[in-house]
C-alpha cells in the first residue's frame, strides 16, 4: 500500500475468518479472555445464542417500544376523550360520552402503529447507525466468503485492547483461516457521514413530491376513485325534486285542509252562500278594532272611510258604489261573505288576501257602519 | 437416541413420590366429604359446582392434546422434551368423563331448555337441537372424538418408546392437522351445548372461540406448570434450557392476551349495542357480587400474567414460569367458574364454604390422572426422530 493509500484510509477494525461456527464460538471466547469487549460476528445466517456468546445484554429495543406505546396509549385515550365527551359530544346509543370500553380497539390500534415504528426507526437510527454510507466489511477480501460458507469475528478499533500493529497476531490461532486489517475511507476527506446530508435530503423531498403528485395525477385522471368523498357527492334527495319514497317530497293526502282554510263549498252560488252560510264570529270590542283595521287596508280605498263611495281613488279607477243601498243593507252576512270571496263585477276576489274569519270581521264592522248612518229609533237614547 | 441418557430417570416410566401420593389421596378424601357436606345443604349449588370441575379438567386435557397436534401441525422442534408431558395431562379427557356424570344426572335441574315454560317461542324454535336425545348423542360423539384422537396421538407415541419406528410420527403430522380441525369444531359446539345452553335465550356467536382460546391457555399453563416442576425435581435431561422453556412461556403469554382479546371482543360488541337480550347474560355477572369477580377475572387473567411474562428474560426464568402458570391455572378455573355459576343460580354470594371442595378435587383428579398416564412411558418420547436435535434447540 503506498504512502498516498495509507493517508486515506484509516483503521477501523480486524477480522478473523473461521470455517465453522464451533471454531467462531471457540474464537469469540478466547478474544473475550484476552480482555477483548468491542466484538462482534459476521455470518451467513443468524447463529443462535452468539449473542450470549458476545456477552452481549438483552437488547434496549423493548424499552423503547414499551415507551412508545405507553405514548400511544395516553395519546389515543387523550384524543378520543377530547373529541368524543369535550369538543363534540355525541350521544351514541345512548353510551356514555366517555366510553372506555368503545376506546380500546382505537388505543390498541395506536399503540401498535406506535410502538412497530418507533421500534424499527429507533433499530436502525439508534442501534444500527443507520443511514451511513457503506460498511468497512463491504470491502474485505473476503466478504464473499462470509455471506456464502465462512464465519468471522470482527474487533472495533475501539476496543482498548486493539492496536493495529498487534492485532493480527493476537487474532491468530489454530483454526483461524485468515486476519485482515478493515480500512476505511476516512470520512472528512471525501464525504461527510451525515444524517442531514444534502443529497438524502434531496432524495427525500424530491421522492415525497413525485409520489404525492403521481398520486394526485392518477387519481385526479387516471382512475374512478375520487381523492375526497366529499359531503355534495353522497346520495340524497334535492329540494323539490319528486320521490315516490315518503322521504322526499310528497303531495299531501286526499282531503288534507290547510288550519284555517275551509274550502269555500258555493263557489258561483251567491245566493245560497247567503241562504246558508252564518257569521259566528262573536261581535266584541276587539273583533270591531280588528274588522276596522282591515276595512280601512282593503275596503277603504275604493268604497270609502264611511262605506258611502266616496274612496280615496279617483281619476282612472272606476267608481265603487255605496254600501249603504236597501239592497247591500238587506243582504244577509253570508250573501257579502260571498262578494267579498269572490268578488263582483270589476270588484277582485279578496279570498287569498284576507283570511276567513277577518272577513267574517269586516262584515260585522261593515253592519256596524250601515247602522251608524240608518239607525232605526230605538236606537235613540 | 445417543447413548449417554439412557440409563436416566426420564427414560424410565414415573413413579410418585410417596409424599406427593399422600397429599393426592389427602386432597381427594377433602373433596369428598366436603362436596357431601356441600351437596346435603344446596343441591344445586353442589351441582353447578360439579359442572364447573367437569368443564375445567375436561379444558386442561384437550388443551393438552391441541398443544400435541400443533407441535405435529407446525413441524416444531423445541416442544419435543415437552410432548409427553402434554401427552399425559390429555389423559385428562377420558378421566373427565366420569366428572360429567353429574351433569347427565342433573341435567334437568341445571339447563332450563329441558322444562321451557309453555309459549317460549324461542326455546320451541331452538327445541329442534336443544332436546336431550340429540344431547346426549354430541355427548358421545365429541368423547368419541376426543378419546379417539388421545388414544392416536398419546398412545402412538408411547408404543414408539419400544418399537422406535419413525413412520408413527409422519403418520401423526397427516393426522394432527385434521383432527385439530375436528377439535375446533367439536370444542365449539361442546361450549354451546354445556355452558351457553345454560342461559338458553342468550347467544354468542364467539363464544365457541372463547372456550377454544380458554382450553389452549389452560393446556399450556397446565404443561408449563409440570413441566417446570419435573424440571426442578431433575426429572428432566439436562440438556432442556431456559431455551425450551421461553417457548412455553412466550405460547402462554401469547395465549392469555389472545384470551383477553376474545373476552374483550365478546363484551365489547354486546356492551355496544346494548341490546336488553343480549346484556343480560354480562347483567347476570355485575349483579349480586359478581362485579367483583369480572373485575378479578380481568386482573387475574389478563394483567398479572401480562406484565408478569412481558419481559423476555421473565419467560426462561423457571421460578417465574412456575407461579405464572399456577396463578393462569388458578384464574381459568374461576374464568370457568364465572361463565357457569352466574348463570346457574340467581342469588346468593359467588363464594362460600360449599366451593371450597373445587380446589382439594381439581388437585386429586390431576394427580391421580398424571401418576396413571405417566407411570406408562418415559417422561420424553425417547424414539421421537427430532429429540436430538430439539434437545440442541437454541433460541
Amino acid at each position: 500500500m503506498a504512502d498516498g493509500e495509507q493517508e486515506r484510509f484509516e483503521v477501523v477494525g480486524a477480522i478473523a475468518v473461521y470455517g465453522a461456527p464451533e471454531e467462531l464460538a471457540e474464537g469469540v471466547l478466547a478474544a473475550r479472555a484476552a480482555g477483548f469487549t468491542h466484538l462482534d460476528t459476521v455470518s451467513p445466517y443468524p447463529l443462535h445464542g452468539i449473542d450470549r456468546l458476545l456477552g452481549k445484554g438483552p437488547s434496549r429495543l423493548g424499552y423503547i417500544a414499551a415507551a412508545a406505546g405507553l405514548t400511544a396509549t395516553i395519546v389515543a385515550k387523550t384524543a378520543q376523550w377530547w373529541v368524543s365527551a369535550v369538543d363534540y359530544p355525541l350521544n351514541i346509543g345512548g353510551n356514555p360520552l366517555f366510553a372506555l370500553p368503545a376506546f380500546v380497539p382505537v388505543t390498541f390500534e395506536l399503540m401498535v402503529l406506535f410502538a412497530s415504528l418507533t421500534t424499527v426507526i429507533a433499530m436502525l437510527a439508534v442501534f444500527n447507525g443507520l443511514p451511513r454510507y457503506g460498511n468497512a466489511l463491504l470491502r474485505s477480501s473476503y466478504i464473499r466468503d462470509l455471506t456464502c460458507n465462512h464465519y468471522a469475528l470482527v474487533v472495533g478499533a475501539a476496543d482498548k485492547r486493539f492496536s493495529a500493529g498487534t492485532i493480527l497476531e493476537d487474532l491468530s490461532g489454530p483454526n483461524v483461516e485468515a486476519v485482515e486489517l478493515l480500512r476505511r475511507e476516512k470520512p472528512s476527506l471525501y464525504y461527510k457521514e451525515r444524517i442531514l446530508s444534502v443529497p438524502f435530503l434531496v432524495l427525500v423531498v424530491g421522492v415525497a413530491i413525485f409520489s404525492s403528485t403521481a398520486t394526485r395525477f392518477v387519481f385526479r385522471y387516471g382512475g374512478e376513485l375520487p381523492l375526497y368523498s366529499f359531503m355534495k357527492h353522497q346520495t340524497r334527495l334535492a329540494a323539490q325534486t319528486p320521490s315516490s319514497s315518503s322521504t322526499g317530497v310528497t303531495r299531501p293526502i286526499e282531503g288534507t285542509v290547510a288550519r284555517g282554510f275551509l274550502p269555500y263549498a258555493y263557489k258561483g252560488r251567491p245566493d245560497d252562500a247567503g241562504a246558508n252560510l252564518v257569521n259566528t264570529v262573536p261581535v266584541t270590542a276587539a273583533t270591531l278594532a280588528r274588522g276596522r283595521d282591515r276595512f280601512t287596508v282593503f275596503c277603504q280605498p275604493c268604497h270609502g272611510r264611511l262605506a258611502d263611495a266616496r274612496g280615496t281613488l279617483t281619476a282612472a279607477f272606476p267608481k265603487a258604489p255605496t254600501l249603504h243601498s236597501r239592497k247591500v243593507r238587506e243582504w244577509t252576512d253570508g250573501r257579502v261573505y260571498a262578494v267579498l270571496t269572490e268578488g263582483q263585477n270589476l270588484m277582485p276576489k279578496w279570498e287569498a288576501q284576507i283570511s276567513r274569519d277577518d272577513r267574517w270581521i269586516i262584515i260585522h264592522y261593515l253592519r256596524a257602519l250601515q247602522r251608524s248612518q240608518h239607525a232605526p229609533e230605538q236606537d235613540l237614547p | 437416541m445417543t447413548s449417554g441418557i439412557v440409563s436416566r430417570v426420564y427414560t424410565k416410566p414415573y413413579s410418585m413420590p410417596r409424599k406427593l401420593e399422600f397429599a393426592g389421596r389427602g386432597a381427594g378424601a377433602a373433596a369428598i366429604l366436603l362436596l357431601a357436606v356441600s351437596s346435603w345443604t344446596d343441591w344445586t349449588r353442589a351441582l353447578s359446582d360439579s359442572l364447573v370441575l367437569f368443564i375445567f379438567i375436561l379444558t386442561l386435557g384437550l388443551g393438552s392434546l391441541f398443544l400435541v397436534t400443533l407441535e405435529y401441525t407446525v413441524n416444531a422442534t423445541w416442544s419435543v422434551p415437552f410432548r409427553r408431558v402434554s401427552e399425559n395431562l390429555a389423559a385428562l379427557i377420558p378421566a373427565s368423563l366420569i366428572l360429567a356424570l353429574p351433569m347427565l344426572l342433573g341435567v334437568g335441574r341445571l339447563y332450563e331448555w329441558m322444562h321451557p315454560a309453555p309459549g317460549d317461542a324461542i326455546l320451541a324454535g331452538k327445541s329442534a337441537y336443544l332436546n336431550l336425545p340429540f344431547f346426549l348423542v354430541r355427548f358421545a360423539l365429541f368423547f368419541t372424538a376426543w378419546v379417539v384422537g388421545y388414544r392416536m396421538l398419546a398412545e402412538g407415541s408411547r408404543r414408539q418408546d419400544k418399537s422406535g419406528l419413525h413412520g408413527f410420527s409422519v403418520t401423526a403430522s397427516r393426522f394432527s392437522p385434521v383432527f385439530m380441525i375436528l377439535l375446533v369444531v367439536t370444542i365449539t359446539f361442546a361450549a354451546f351445548d354445556w355452558i351457553m345452553s345454560l342461559v338458553p335465550h342468550w347467544y354468542s356467536s364467539i363464544f365457541g372461540v372463547y372456550l377454544l382460546v380458554s382450553c389452549m391457555v389452560a393446556g399450556v399453563a397446565v404443561t408449563t406448570f409440570v413441566a417446570v416442576l419435573l424440571k426442578m425435581k431433575g426429572y428432566l435431561p439436562a440438556e432442556i434450557r431456559g431455551d425450551h422453556f421461553y417457548n412455553l412461556g412466550a405460547l402462554l403469554f401469547a395465549l392469555n392476551t389472545a384470551w383477553a382479546y376474545i373476552a374483550f371482543a365478546q363484551f365489547l360488541l354486546i356492551w355496544y349495542a346494548n341490546l336488553p337480550h343480549e346484556t343480560a347474560w354480562y347483567a347476570m355477572r355485575a349483579a349480586n357480587g359478581w362485579g367483583k369477580v369480572s373485575w378479578l377475572l380481568i386482573l387475574g387473567h389478563f394483567l398479572v400474567p401480562f406484565i408478569a411474562l412481558l419481559n423476555r428474560s421473565a419467560k426462561t426464568n423457571l421460578k417465574r414460569l412456575r407461579w405464572v402458570s399456577l396463578w393462569v391455572l388458578a384464574a381459568h378455573g374461576l374464568d370457568m367458574y364465572w361463565l357457569i355459576a352466574p348463570s346457574v343460580r340467581t342469588g346468593g354470594s359467588p363464594f362460600t364454604w360449599q366451593e371450597l371442595w373445587l380446589p382439594f378435587a381439581a388437585a386429586a383428579v390431576g394427580l391421580a390422572t398424571w401418576r396413571w398416564a405417566a407411570a406408562r412411558a418415559a417422561l420424553i418420547p425417547l424414539n421421537d426422530p427430532k429429540l436430538e436435535s430439539s434437545l440442541h434447540f437454541h433460541l
